[in-house]
Formats: C-alpha cells, structure tokens, sequence
C-alpha cells in the first residue's frame, strides 16, 4: 500500500497558530519529526534511556517555544537545532559528573554497547562508536548529519549555522580519522 | 534514492571506501518494541504534567519573604532608587525653604510691623489664651496717653453719668461706698 503523503510544515504551523487545533498540529509534529529526532540525538548520546529523556526534554522545549517561531526559518532547521543543543547540554553535564580517564571512557562504552539489549552492532559498528567517541563534538555531529542521516551540506549549513565549505572539510576530516582508527584497531 | 544520498555515497566511497561498505550493514542501535507509536503520547503526557505543575506554581500566594525581597528588589533598580533620592533630597531642600520663611515671619512680628489696632483686635478675639499676669502687664500702659488717650467729658454729661451709676446701684452698695 502506498504511504500518504507527509503534511507539509506549513500546514503543522496553520494547525499550531490556531488555538482551536494547536493540540492537532502538535500532534502532527510529533509524529512528522519524532522518530528522526530521537536518532539524531541517539547517536549523539548512545544510550536508549538518555535519548529517550534527551527527545521528550527537547519537544517539551518546542512545545513551550513554539510559538515565538519565527516563519523565516524552516522547522526542521529550528527543530533539529533545538536537539543538537539539548544532546550537547546533556553531555557536557555527564561529562562533569564523571571524572575517567580516556583509556578509561574506550573500555567503559565497548561494555555498555556489549551489555545494551537496544545494540545490535556487529563488532565494526562497535569500532565505528568508539571512533566517534574520540571525535571532537562538532566533527562528531557533522559525521553523523552526513553519514546516518543523509543530509546535504545545505541543510546542515542551515542547522549549524557553518559555511558549506567549512562543514566539507569538517566531514572529510572526521571520516579520515574514523578510517586510521579502524586501521589503528585491526593492527 | 534521492541525488542527495547518491553523492553522499559517491563521496564515501571516494574518500574511506571501508566505512561505505559498513554503511551497508543492518542497523546498529535498536529500541524498545512499540517505542515510536507511544513517543508521541508520552511526549503529550510529559507537556501536560509539565503545565499543570507551572500552574499550580503559578498559582501559590508569595510568602513574606518573597514579598518584602520582590520589593527591596523592586526599590533598588537603578529607576526607583534614582527616583527615591531625588525624593529625600526635594524634601530636605523644601524643610529648609519652609524655616527661613518662618523664621522671617517671626521676625516681622517681633520688629512690630503690626499695627496696634491689629494687637487689640487678636487680643479681644485670644483672650482667653492669655494669662492674668500678661493681661495685668498690658492694662499698667493705661496711664500712657499715647496709648489710651484721656476721654474728655462736659460737666453736664458727668454729673448724669454719676446720676446713672447712682441710679443703677441699690442702697446697700452705696453704704457700703460710702
């Protein structure tokens, strides 16, 4: 059976401004937007629960400011930009709370990816995490704009706020690492 | 597949053909079964105990303390304190405007610029608020001519005023005057 054709943002935000639907409209951003915003924040913080905690925050935060959307910019730039906020603000207070090495943080993730009932992962992909680990935040974030989420440079210019031509280079840098640490790895 | 993803895979596969090749791979990270068709609910949940805690926050009266702090605070922006102290120092400078003036007025009461007709007629209205002493002192200048000045009368008219004292007094007051 043919899938229906996605609602437009237009047509989300003509829901939301009207106080009579904005219930409806909200509802039908939820489920436009859900599911691609939990796998961003998801592989920016790896685990199920933080996600989980991480997307409902983020939505709660849409929910309270959406109004103050401004038309000019797209919804999903907003949206992801929201989520990419909320996923580094909850990493940088983990990263306060605990206090490892970086030896330390390597063996710690293959355990909880080993232990993970929600990682299905074959050995590479856990290769794959660990290498993202080790990636500065912002490389990190391109990464998996581009690689997970085919997104192209435009959009993602969009959402960070970055030149085209900066995230380029971004990226190659990013993947350039990943690959001398798949081969640092099976050496 | 869109032009989009092709490039991007184009581009991968130029640039770290291992990682393409993995991309192809099934998926790493799963969630929990019916994850994605509650999300949307539990989100909905989440907003709603969200508000009504908000309101009910909203809704708790200020305590003393929270009161007497909003109104230091109030007090102390830098446009009420400003305000304040132009207040303070208007009052001063008007206190100090108000004395002179007084004490002028004072002045011109002591220097006697009021006329005598003025001194007797707030006498007669005040007499009850002056003391006997003040009114006895008052009553020795009645000797001075240039006050009270002496009343001249013709004979005739003094013997009929005698005659009407005389009349009006009964026997015993004027044995006794006599």
């Amino acid at each position: 059976m043919e899938k229906p054709p996605e609602i437009t943002d237009d047509k989300i935000l003509t829901y939301i401004r009207n106080p009579n639907s904005i219930d409806l409209g909200f509802r039908l951003l939820l489920e436009k937007y859900q599911e691609r915003l939990y796998w961003h924040i998801r592989r920016l913080v790896t685990d199920h629960e933080d996600a989980n905690d991480v997307v409902q925050n983020c939505f709660v935060k849409v929910y309270k400011s959406i109004g103050n959307f401004q038309s000019r910019a797209k919804l999903y730039t907003w949206l992801y930009r929201i989520a990419t906020n909320e996923a580094i603000t909850f990493l940088n207070k983990k990263a306060k709370k605990q206090v490892s090495s970086i030896d330390e943080e390597e063996t710690n993730l293959s355990n909880k990816l080993q232990a993970d009932p929600f990682f299905d992962g074959n050995a590479a992909q856990v290769i794959l995490q660990k290498a993202l680990n080790k990636l500065p935040e912002k490389q990190k974030i391109v990464f998996n704009l581009r690689y997970f989420e085919e997104m192209s440079y435009a959009q993602m210019s969009d959402i960070l706020e970055t030149s085209t031509g900066a995230l380029k280079a971004s990226y190659h840098h990013a993947v350039k690492k990943i690959e001398r640490y798949f081969s640092e790895v099976q050496i | 597949m869109k032009k989009t993803d092709k490039d991007i895979k184009k581009e991968l596969e130029e640039i770290a053909p291992s990682l393409a090749k993995l991309k192809d791979t099934g998926p790493d990270f799963t969630v929990p079964k019916d994850y994605f068709q509650n999300l949307t609910d539990d989100i909905l949940s989440k907003i709603g105990r969200e508000a009504a805690t908000g309101s009910k926050q909203e809704k708790r009266p200020p305590g003393l303390w929270e009161q007497i702090s909003a109104w230091m605070a109030t007090l102390f922006k830098p446009q009420f304190a400003m305000g304040l102290a132009a207040g303070v120092l208007l009052m001063i400078a008007a206190f100090f405007v108000f004395q002179t003036e007084i004490s002028n007025k004072e002045s011109v009461v002591v220097q006697g610029d009021l006329t005598e007709a003025e001194i007797a007629d707030y006498v007669a209205l005040h007499i009850d608020d002056f003391d006997a002493e003040l009114l006895i002192g008052l009553f020795d200048d009645l000797d001075d001519p240039a006050i009270y000045p002496s009343i001249e009368l013709e004979d005739q008219e003094l013997e009929e005023a005698v005659e009407d004292v005389l009349n009006e007094m009964d026997l015993q007051d004027l044995e006794e005057l006599l």
